[in-house]
């Protein structure tokens, strides 16, 4: 499939290389966890250079090395921009970060605000959110692994796949949010390396001229500023991108476990420094045209043109880099999902009153329940990337007005943001299928915006901010 | 309303300088996090 394919053997050699490297990282960072907020939150007290760090590299994903050169295929250079757009919700996730600390300093997860917030009902619907877009993202991401490897190696997809995944349970297993934040440090240098030396050969090797004068041959479509599709795809990217950081409890956890005073910050500066670098590897993807190459699928152009670039050696440099995203946002979707499952499932439902060592034991199963699941889900590989991703859009772009009226304003009830997230999600589906993927997230969210005005001015209540102080023991 | 080459241009080297910077911020913040013992 690639001029420059990997043989199995090395393809093995360096998953197993990479593989027992951050498995044993994650047991030394693991060892001086004893309690559930050691192992969940890392002690609650992450510094600034490992929150910004790791705000990025978790947000640099599969999305950011594979679906980006994706949609710059498919839809040139709004497709690169909408992408960047993304960063918004880390940007505007910072004061939110800060607001979430101070409001439930001892808090846990997302789960928690919104049954103390909202109430059950409310909670059941953001759960099913969650629950739904954790799963979306963690299938993804597995598919992902199997797709890079397959395009980069002669190992076949199912294979890559387990690999990944595998690698990733473990070492989230053994080191908790500790071992995925440190980790995430050391990927998103070798990501951001990475995606700077293939663009610099891009241009070197190709130049934008040769690549601009290409794609105005070839495809002018993608140069086209008011490609009608490709606008749209932009605002509903944007949307699409802040349901996700607001409701997941990926970014929440991490609120909960940055140290006082560092949340806002962490949360902006790795916004700003992940603004570009869709840019970058959309770029990349554009010059497809100028070296010929037609993916098999449009997820996979990236690798593919990265590959052709760098010849063999590109591609196991391909493969680190690619390999990092993945196992930067997978890791830390793991833990942040086994949390939720842990507070919101095991201790609410099952064993209220279970102590620190009982939570984490069932912390550490669930996590590997987790894998197992994200295994069988990935066996038929079911969609492309940015398909299966952007179904999810529908859901958690109903959850953004809940969340930020839910935060800031205390006149929304229960009532109203169940509404807002229910109907967001059906006008967001209806709208997928109807009109297309691209409308899904931006629908869901004005449908839930309404509803929420519609609670806010019609019937409005006076939720008493100090509920959260007196929920303390909630998840304690 | 096409983009033009020299747009293109800037976009993509203020992008590539962007991210090039990134690693060298990361890594003075993790140098002064470690001098004020303040990584965890």
């Amino acid at each position: 499939m690639l001029d420059a394919q990997l043989d199995s053997g090395l393809a093995l050699a360096i998953l197993i290389g990479f593989g027992l490297l951050w498995v044993a990282f994650g047991w030394y960072l693991g060892r001086g966890n004893r309690s559930i907020d050691d192992y969940a939150l890392a002690g609650r007290n992450v510094g600034f250079a490992f929150a910004t760090a790791t705000a990025m590299a978790t947000w640099i994903t599969s999305n950011t090395t594979l679906v980006a050169p994706q949609l710059a295929y498919q839809f040139g250079i709004w497709g690169m921009i909408g992408y960047s757009m993304a960063a918004l919700g880390l940007i505007l996730f910072a004061p939110m970060a800060a607001r979430i600390k101070s409001l439930m300093p001892h808090g846990f997860t997302s789960g928690d605000f919104i049954r103390t917030r909202f109430g059950p009902t409310a909670w059941a619907v953001f759960m099913l959110i969650s629950l739904f877009y954790a799963m979306g993202w963690l299938v993804s991401l597995g598919m992902a692994g199997g797709i890079l490897l397959s395009s980069l190696s002669d190992l076949d997809y199912h294979t890559g796949m387990t690999a990944i995944l595998l690698i990733c349970v473990a070492y989230t297993l053994l080191g908790g949010l500790k071992a995925v934040i440190a980790t995430d440090f050391v990927q998103s240098i070798l990501i951001l390396v990475g995606v700077v030396i293939i663009a610099w050969f891009c241009i070197d090797k190709v130049g934008i001229s040769q690549i601009h004068q290409n794609v105005s041959e070839l495809q002018p479509e993608l140069l086209n500023l008011a490609f009608p599709a490709a606008i749209m795809f932009l605002f509903n990217n944007i949307f699409f991108g802040i349901g996700e950081i607001f409701h997941s409890n990926v970014w929440w956890s991490r609120a909960f476990a940055f140290k006082g005073g560092v949340g806002k910050k962490a949360f902006l500066t790795g916004g700003l420094l992940w603004l570009p670098i869709p840019i970058v590897t959309g770029f990349v993807a554009l010059a497809a045209l100028s070296l010929g190459i037609v993916p098999p699928s449009a997820d996979m152009v990236g690798p593919l043109v990265a590959a052709r670039l760098l010849g063999s050696i590109g591609a196991v440099f391909v493969f680190v880099v690619v390999f990092s995203a993945l196992a930067s946002s997978m890791d830390s979707l793991l833990a942040a999902t086994s949390d939720l499952i842990t507070q919101d499932g095991y201790k609410r439902l099952l064993n209220p009153k279970a102590d620190s060592d009982t939570l984490l034991k069932a912390n550490k199963r669930i996590v590997i329940g987790l894998g197992l699941l994200t295994w069988l889900l990935c066996l038929p590989k079911v969609a492309t990337l940015g398909a299966l991703l952007n179904f999810t859009g529908a859901f958690v772009a109903s959850a953004i007005w809940p969340i930020l009226f839910g935060l800031y304003h205390p006149a929304l009830t229960g009532r109203f943001a169940s509404a807002a997230m229910a109907l967001g999600i059906v006008s967001g589906l209806t709208l997928y299928f109807v009109v297309g993927f691209y409308v899904a997230a931006i629908s869901s969210a004005l449908v839930s915006l309404l509803i929420c005005l519609a609670g806010v001015y019609l019937a409005p209540g006076k939720f008493d901010w100090q509920t959260f102080k007196e929920a303390r023991d909630v998840s304690e | 309303m096409y983009l033009s080459e020299s747009l293109l241009a800037i976009l993509v080297w203020a992008a590539l300088v962007g991210s090039a910077l990134a690693p060298v911020i990361l890594l003075l913040l993790y140098q002064r996090d470690l001098k004020d013992k303040n990584l965890w």
